[in-house]
């Protein structure tokens, strides 16, 4: 098989520095997909949505981000406490 | 570790280098786990022939996974004659000749584009890396690929140093301790 010459002439001087830069840069992308799919997913659920929406409505918290924070931490409390019960 | 989904792969536009390095080491798996799109130029077929990866790019074309922008608008055209003046101009650059830096500026250019949404540019030329940098976008490279799937546990320490190693017994001049610290920092 031919072999596939390299079109970087300056690879050496990549650093640590430039690959953590890389990593996290690419690391973030990923991450700010994964969690706007989650958030789309979760808000399609219109009762899930509904109950949110009556939450920031009480005026107990700001917006429905803050209601669901919120939920989430309370859900994780209570699953710590469920698993040392 | 986070467990991305297929859904979570994000859109790119990949200049020449990063996708002859996959090329190199047989890595395109990590290409297809990442990525959902990868947006190229038709200017860089040329470098992939020269290369001598003609083969590999319409394998990836005819897959469906990276897609040619095959036409610029004059403005276009203009705005990518202005960034390969730019890259051939820095200080890290060995080829002071605009015209051969017109694929990475004009994939740079269409990268822009609102409606390809594409949300990442890898690039692993150094002096184009900068140029890019003062505008502001975002960039990463093959090296931030095999360090994701590193801490993804997709690739383990021998497997780094034996993909880099492959990279440069091929010519990418990777200094030793570089692929070192890869390997240690990132591979499982």
């Amino acid at each position: 098989m031919p072999q596939i010459t390299p079109h970087e002439s300056d690879a050496e001087l990549f650093t640590p520095e430039d690959v953590d830069k890389d990593f996290a840069s690419l690391r973030e992308t990923l991450l700010e997909k994964q969690i706007q799919n989650f958030v789309r997913e979760l808000v399609r659920r219109s009762d899930v949505y509904i109950a949110l929406q009556k939450l920031a409505t009480i005026g107990r918290f700001a917006n429905e981000v803050e209601a669901m924070a919120h939920a989430v931490q309370t859900l994780q409390f209570a699953m710590r406490a469920e698993q040392k019960a | 570790m986070a467990i991305f989904k297929s859904e979570d792969r994000v859109i790119v536009a990949a200049d020449t280098g990063p996708l002859l390095s996959a090329f190199q080491s047989n890595t395109t798996e990590l290409l297809r786990r990442y990525f959902s799109c990868i947006f190229i130029v038709q200017s860089q077929l040329a470098e992939f022939q020269k290369h001598g990866a003609a083969t590999e790019i319409q394998s990836l074309i005819d897959e469906g996974l990276v897609v040619v922008i095959r036409n610029l608008t004059d403005k276009e055209k203009a705005e990518a004659m202005e960034v390969a003046r730019r890259i051939a101009q820095a200080p890290s650059c060995h080829d002071p000749v605009v015209e051969n830096h017109l694929p990475e500026a004009q994939l740079i250019v269409v990268s822009q584009r609102v409606e390809i949404q594409c949300e990442k540019i890898l690039l692993d030329e150094k002096a184009a890396r900068s140029v890019v940098e003062e505008m502001g976008l975002k960039i990463s490279g093959f090296l931030g690929i095999l360090a994701n799937a590193g801490v993804d546990e997709l690739l383990t320490k021998d497997e780094i140093r034996r993909i880099l190693k492959t990279c440069q017994s091929q010519g990418t001049h990777y200094a030793n301790n570089l692929i070192e610290y890869i390997a240690q920092t990132y591979g499982r």
